[in-house]
């Protein structure tokens, strides 16, 4: 009877061996690169222009000044067209109520 | 089965096992990758939008103080229109009445009377001055009488009356005093105008809502 070349079975289960070792060796860069990548991604992330934040928080804060600034005036103008178109009704309204006839 | 070709088999059996192991070896470190990547993106963005946050409000707080004395100006002037809008109405307000009260009109002597009427309720003692600008003091002297019956109607009982001289720069109207010097109702021109003016935009505001 043949004998098993057990050698030739070790050889091969060396070979195994290795494939598996390559493998997780492979399997530790990959992990490595990605802890790398997301690493800098978190770095990319939290590089943020200050500046153009100042910038647009500046233009806002502007904008707003302009708003206050054109409703007040036409506040102020509304008031004195209405009190213009109305002075004569409230200038006798006021009259009466100084000279005490009625309102 | 030879022996060798046992070997054989078993040999590529081996192979394939440990190709297998291999491939999932490589496909665990796949999925392990795509979830850190996953998770740095979810915290970056977290991270960034905290950052951009904190940022913005130191930059906001920054300007606020800057600002806020701009918004204090802006409606400081705002106040100052408003009120030259008011200030001009009493100014007319005041010539018309001044206009009335020397050419001492129907619609003066009317609102003269309405005004001692008033006053005279106002008190409750029945011995008063009559303090009258010395211009109007003729016209009360003539619709006095009117107005003395009208009191006595109302409160159910006769007023000892004197008209003595208002002094200081009134436009026109009336004081009364009672004689013991305990009651005083201020109804002259210019008072009422005072309190007018206190109320001046509420009044104006409903003359113009009332079309």
């Amino acid at each position: 009877m043949e004998e098993i070349d057990f050698l030739r079975l070790l050889e091969e289960e060396r070979k195994a061996e290795e494939i598996v070792r390559r493998a997780e060796k492979e399997a530790r860069r990959m992990i490595d690169s990605a802890k790398e990548m997301a690493r800098r991604i978190i770095e990319e992330a939290l590089k943020i222009n200050e500046e153009d934040i100042a910038k647009e928080e500046e233009r806002r804060a502007r904008a707003e000044i302009a708003k206050l600034r054109d409703e007040l005036l036409r506040e102020v103008e509304f008031l004195r067209k209405m009190i213009e178109e109305n002075k004569q009704k409230i200038l006798e309204h006021l009259e009466k109520m100084v000279l005490g006839l009625g309102d | 089965m030879k022996a060798k070709d046992v070997v054989q088999v078993l040999s590529e059996e081996i192979r394939k096992a440990a190709e297998e192991e291999a491939k999932k070896v490589i496909e665990n470190a796949r999925r392990e990758v795509e979830v850190i990547i996953e998770n740095a993106k979810r915290r970056a963005e977290e991270l960034r939008r905290q950052k951009i946050a904190q940022v913005t409000k130191e930059i906001r707080q920054k300007l606020l103080k800057e600002y806020a004395q701009i918004k204090i100006e802006l409606k400081k002037e705002y106040l100052l229109k408003k009120n030259e809008i008011f200030n001009n109405i009493l100014r007319e307000l005041r010539e018309r009445i001044q206009k009335r009260s020397l050419e001492r009109d129907e619609v003066y002597i009317k609102g003269l009377r309405n005004l001692i009427e008033e006053a005279l309720l106002n008190v409750d003692s029945d011995d008063v001055i009559l303090y009258i600008l010395p211009k109007d003091q003729e016209i009360v002297r003539e619709i006095l009488p009117n107005v003395i019956e009208k009191v006595r109607k109302r409160k159910g009982r006769d007023m000892k009356i004197k008209i003595a001289n208002l002094s200081g720069n009134y436009i026109g109207g009336v004081i009364v005093q009672s004689v013991d010097g305990r009651e005083y109702y201020n109804n002259t021109l210019d008072s009422r105008m005072k309190l007018i003016e206190e109320d001046l935009f509420k009044i104006v505001m409903s003359v113009i809502q009332k079309k």
